[in-house]
């Protein structure tokens, strides 16, 4: 090793590390991000993508360096240094991915409180997380990219949420019930920076409630309730996607979520009661029990948005929501 | 083992492996074991999802199920396991070359498995829920018949034993791995009733 | 008897008078038990399946060229892509790599004369053939369409016929798979040759130790899960089913506690080979030997406890999302150990550029990706947002094709002058090579970007803003598809009408180099005998060498005359 080897390999050690950060921050790889939690993800993922970057650079980078420097040269016959092995670089090249792994692992640790503390999914490692979650706070405070709500208070007490949804999935269709105005609807408008959670069930198979922008994702399971909680931050429409596959016309089951300012949000609430009047204690008890007047209700309600793929729903055994 | 051997240690370790291979050593015993330990596997997921269902229900067996009686199923279970202990008789016996005790271990224990199975099936004919009645009464057919096909597997096993113990010198001290096979098979047989019995019966 | 006067030098080609009798062909379609003709058949079987399969995914990403469904349909869609996975795992890369491979190289690497137990193999393989069959039928009825996970409830609402069919087809080619799973087990423990220990074994053989622990602890809670799914089809029972008091979820969980080791059982036996070829092809001996060893039994164990990371959108509890998220994690360590020990073994080599070290090098740089893919999956927060979207299917792209297929065409490159004596053609496995290569990252690198950006999987139909690089990846998908005329022509000629190969083209030193292409039916002339270490180049000089090859063939002369003088 000569000084001119030590800087060389410094060299690339710095070009890698650029390039990596570099690409980390300009992937390009990811729609806007329109919750409060979307940030935390983003930064998660673009760090994990530069150490990613970085590990697929140097193993690409050894590849070809040996497919060029180290080719059989024409007529040798000969073999390569008899080397099999050496501690040392054993040590290293087991310890650095452990370390790298322990940080992902903490890291993810604290965003996943962060991002779904709030929604005690049956949580053992609850109050350790919380605790973990308190010192993450401290940690990030000063950071920008960080600003949102604790879900999570120090001692691992749910946040109440402003405002609860109830979501129906069902063979191509989204229904979401408004408990207090009991109205129900099939888009989703919410009000901007309100706390909301969302309370999900399926009427016949598994789907999955997915907001790309919101970098939240929810099986929507028939037989048990799922739930969601979050902060819409961004005005705006976003797509609502079934991310589960829940039958032939699982590509077209979409819908549109709108964050509407607090005060659009009530108007929409209004309008929506007024021109549900006629039926509208019909299909408020249709959205409590799962009978078929729900699924009906439901329908009534899409006709509005899509009829493209009505007729599919009843042309496929699909339907039958005997299944559920 | 190294490369550098010299030629006369080669032609001995010609020689040697010669010999080495001139009785084939035999796996079948030992081979029947990892068969028993994937089929233990299959049974263990069964059981572990069973609990699953227990344990998540808010009340198990789901009210509304009959109440089984234990008299019928107990006395099946003492007479499936005192035939575990019958058929091990079998193994000293052939290895003493005596074939006929070794019929007579199988044969009793052939009748008890005989037993064991219209026990079953009387059972299932008695009880007052069927399939598809609720989850408890679904797991409880699936495992029990389950077990019961694997029972009625291994009593045919022991029946081909028992057939072929009757040609004259197919069994000796020497050579008996059926009888081994067998044996092993009807003792998982009967572990797996017993873990069984537990869960659907006693818990 | 001209054989005595011969210049006995392995080196060079034998003369004609020592070829073995070449397989009549008929004896592939016979109830062959010998475990070099079950593996050529497990081969060309799955190869067949891998060109059936590969037809599916070129009507799917002819379906995905456009957002409309215009091409399959929606119904038709579905199907196709859930036999195209199906086939793809239980019909190529699981048979083709245990079945094929190993049967194949196993025994002829710890020297034994056959597998354990050889009718128990010819079974296991005559399995396969039904299970495609089950398979294909199925495509004609109403085609299982709930994806080659087959979720509950909605795979009981989906065609029944087509469904129990799926059902059975899985079945019973997972027996097929326990029962090899055993004759592994118990070859690798109790049938070395006498004097070699475990750590004396070839790679390849730790591997297959470690795949076939899988396949017997995994494979049969799969069954289980498949029986009560049956149940639910057939006999409206509930186990699965909410309305009935059942729960899905428990399914989900039974499947992946097979489904996350079956892909291990994908992969354990490609590290084993590429830790045979790179060797042998960069001229070193394999870097880290026990490490490598240690890692496939590491990743075997981790591997059995990581299947709910494919559920954690599923509901399942904090705990057990953090749980799994570590335990998944902690694999990259024992994979990275390999990866860089492979890369150490090429530094300082003397690297032979031809098509199975292309294919092997290109083996670890798309695993590698793959494996990039999966640590972001295996991080909680990450997932739920790429969840069941494009990303994923990216993901388990490059690791099954940039990861096993790559490995089992670097596989069939190197092997395939042992297994019928003649050599492929260089050129034209260099081309397959570039095509492939090329092929394969147009078209799964944009599928990345698609999920990241909202691109569910699964779906016929799509957002229009994702047209583009749907339709770059079909360009892919095509040129993957023309990919594999080059292989099939040079591998089809070469088998006919290829050169002669000699018993050791690659100047390799395990066992199987030893004796000749293809080998005889007992394997080896008299007994097999460890003249080197697997891996032990350029620790003898090549007079040593010579002179362990002339001993080979003197060998191999005594005992062909006491076979002569025995029949005379
Ligand atoms: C051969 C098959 C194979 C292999 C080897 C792997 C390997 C891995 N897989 Fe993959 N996986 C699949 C096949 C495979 N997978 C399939 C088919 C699916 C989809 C199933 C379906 O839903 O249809 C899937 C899905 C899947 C999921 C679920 C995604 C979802 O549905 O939401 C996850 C999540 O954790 C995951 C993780 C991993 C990880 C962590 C590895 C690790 O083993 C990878 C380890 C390797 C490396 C990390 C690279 C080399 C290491 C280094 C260079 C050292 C340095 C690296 C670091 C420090 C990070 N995989
Ligand atoms: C080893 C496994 C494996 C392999 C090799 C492949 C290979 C390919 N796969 Fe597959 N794939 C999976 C495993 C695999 N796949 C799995 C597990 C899934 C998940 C399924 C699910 O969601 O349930 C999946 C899903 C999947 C999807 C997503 C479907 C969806 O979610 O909607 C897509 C889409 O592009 C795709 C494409 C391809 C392509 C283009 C290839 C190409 O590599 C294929 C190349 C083409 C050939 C090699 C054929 C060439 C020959 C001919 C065309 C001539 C035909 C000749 C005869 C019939 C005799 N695959
Ligand atoms: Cu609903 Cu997919
Ligand atoms: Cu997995």
């Amino acid at each position: 090793m000569n000084a001119l080897n030590n800087i060389i390999l410094v060299a690339i050690g710095v070009l890698l590390t650029i390039t990596s950060l570099w690409y980390g921050q300009n992937h390009h790889l990811l729609p806007e991000s329109a919750a409060d939690s979307a940030p935390l993800f983003d930064s998660l993922f673009n760090s994990t993508i530069t150490i990613a970057t970085g590990i697929f650079l140097v193993v690409e980078g050894v590849l070809l360096y040996s497919a060029v420097r180290f080719r059989r040269r024409r007529g040798d016959q000969g073999d390569g240094d008899p080397n099999h092995g050496n501690v040392l670089l054993e040590i290293v090249w087991t310890a650095v991915p452990a370390v790298i792994i322990l940080w992902l692992g903490v890291a993810s640790l604290d965003v996943y409180q962060a991002i779904n503390g709030g929604v005690n999914v049956g949580g053992h490692a609850h109050s350790a997380m919380a605790m973990s979650m308190e010192s993450s706070y401290e940690a990030k405070a000063e950071d920008p990219s960080y600003e949102y709500t604790p879900v999570v208070v120090a001692n691992g007490v749910v946040g109440q949420p402003d405002l609860v949804v109830q979501v129906q999935g069902m063979q191509y269709a989204w229904v979401f019930t408004y408990p207090e105005s009991g109205l129900v609807a099939s888009e989703l408008h919410l009000p901007l920076n309100k706390r909301v959670r969302l309370d999900m069930t399926a009427l016949d198979v598994n789907h999955a409630f997915w907001v790309p922008q919101f970098r939240l994702k929810q099986d929507v399971i028939p037989g048990r309730e799922t739930h969601l909680e979050f902060v819409p931050s961004e005005l705006g429409e976003y797509p609502i996607v079934c991310a589960e596959l829940c039958g032939p016309y699982h590509g077209v089951m979409g819908g549109q979520l709108f964050v509407d300012t607090p005060e659009a949000f009530e108007s929409w609430q209004e309008e929506q009661i007024l021109a549900a009047r006629p039926d509208s204690d019909a299909l408020a008890l249709a959205a409590e029990t799962h009978s078929s007047s729900a699924f009906a209700a439901a329908h009534r309600q899409r006709l509005g948005i899509s009829p493209s793929d009505l007729t599919s729903i009843h042309s496929h055994p699909g339907s039958r929501h005997s299944a559920g | 083992m190294q490369g550098s051997l010299a030629p006369d240690t080669l032609m001995v370790g010609h020689t040697q492996a010669h010999a080495a291979h001139a009785e084939h050593p035999d796996h079948r015993v030992f081979g029947v074991l990892v068969f028993l330990v994937a089929e233990a596997c299959l049974f263990l997921g069964l059981f572990i999802a069973y609990l699953t269902y227990s344990l998540t229900a808010p009340v198990w067996p789901p009210e509304g199920t009959p109440e089984r009686e234990l008299l019928l199923p107990g006395i099946n279970t003492l007479i499936l396991i005192s035939s575990s202990f019958v058929i091990h008789r079998a193994e000293p016996a052939i290895k003493a070359n005596d074939v006929k005790g070794l019929r007579l271990w199988f044969a009793l224990t052939a009748l008890m498995g005989a037993i064991f199975l219209a026990g079953q099936i009387y059972e299932y004919s008695n009880l007052e829920f069927g399939l598809t009645t609720n989850l408890f009464a679904s797991t409880f057919y699936v495992l029990t018949g389950f077990h019961g096909l694997h029972v009625a597997a291994g009593l045919l096993f022991i029946l081909a034993v028992l057939w072929r113990s009757l040609k004259p010198g197919h069994y000796s001290a020497q050579h008996h791995f059926g009888v081994e096979a067998a044996e092993l098979y009807w003792h998982f047989v009967d572990v797996v009733w017993i873990v069984l019995f537990i869960l659907l019966y006693l818990l | 008897m001209t054989q005595l006067q011969d210049n006995p030098n392995l080196a060079a080609a034998p003369k004609a008078s020592m070829d073995p009798p070449a397989e009549p062909w008929w004896r592939f379609f016979t109830f062959s038990t010998d475990h070099k003709v079950i593996g050529i058949q497990y081969l060309v079987t799955t190869f067949f399946f891998y060109l059936v399969g590969g037809a599916l995914a070129t009507a799917v990403r002819a379906e995905l060229a456009t957002p409309e469904a215009d091409f399959l349909g929606f119904e038709r869609y579905n199907g196709a892509f859930t036999v195209h996975a199906t086939i793809m795992i239980f019909l190529w890369i699981v048979p083709a790599l245990v079945g094929g491979f190993g049967n194949y190289l196993v025994p002829l690497m710890i020297g034994a004369r056959d597998m354990a137990f050889p009718k128990l193999n010819a079974v296991a393989f005559w399995m396969i053939p039904p299970t495609g069959i089950l398979l294909l039928v199925s495509l004609l009825t109403e085609a299982p369409a709930a994806g080659w996970t087959s979720y509950p409830p909605l795979s009981l609402i989906s065609g029944q016929l087509g469904e129990e069919l799926w059902i059975l087809s899985i079945l019973l080619g997972g027996t097929s798979s326990i029962l090899a799973g055993v004759n592994f087990f118990v070859t690798i423990l109790k049938m070395r040759m006498p004097g070699m220990k475990l750590g004396d074994m070839p790679l390849f053989c730790w591997a297959m130790l470690a795949t076939s622990v899988l396949t017997l602890i995994a494979t049969p809670v799969l069954a289980g899960a498949l029986i009560l799914l049956s149940f639910d089809l057939l006999a409206g029972t509930a186990f699965f089913n909410p309305s009935g008091g059942g729960d899905p979820v428990v399914y989900q969980h039974m499947f992946w506690f097979y489904s996350h080791p079956a892909v291990y059982i994908m992969i354990l036996p490609v590290f084993g080979m590429i830790s045979e070829i790179l060797p042998v092809h960069a001229r070193k001996p394999i870097f880290a030997y026990k490490a490598i060893a240690y890692s496939s039994l590491a990743i075997c164990f981790l591997g059995l406890i990581v299947w709910a990371h494919h559920m954690f959108t599923s509901g399942t509890p904090d705990w057990m999302r953090v749980f799994f998220m570590i335990a998944t994690m902690a694999i990259a360590v024992p994979t990275g150990i390999k990866v860089f020990s492979w890369l150490a073994t090429l530094w300082g080599g003397k690297i032979r550029l031809n098509s199975a070290m292309l294919f092997g090098m290109g083996f670890v740089s798309m695993f590698v990706i793959g494996g990039l893919s999966g640590i972001i999956l295996s991080s909680v927060p990450l997932d739920v947002h790429v969840h069941d979207t494009y990303f994923v299917v990216a993901h388990l792209h490059y690791v099954l094709f940039g990861g096993s297929v790559f490995g089992i065409y670097a596989g069939l490159y190197h092997w395939f002058p042992k297994m019928t004596g003649r050599m492929m053609n260089e050129f034209w496995g260099r081309v397959h090579f570039v095509l492939t290569f090329v092929g394969f990252n147009i078209c799964f690198l944009p599928m990345h970007k698609l999920g990241l950006m909202g691109m569910p999987r699964r779906v016929a139909q799509y957002d229009p803003q994702f047209a583009d690089l749907n339709w770059i990846s079909s360009v892919g998908a095509f040129i993957l598809a023309i990919s594999t005329l080059p292989f099939l022509v040079n591998a089809i000629y070469s088998w006919v009408a290829g050169p002669k190969a000699g018993d050791n083209p690659w100047q390799a030193l395990s066992l199987e180099w030893t004796t000749t292409s293809p080998p005889p039916h007992q394997n080896f002339y008299g007994d097999p005998i460890l003249l080197t270490g697997p891996y032990d180049y350029g620790l003898h000089s090549k007079e040593t060498l010579d002179y362990f090859a002339a001993q080979l063939q003197t060998l191999r002369e005594l005992s062909l005359m006491e076979a002569e003088s025995s029949h005379s």
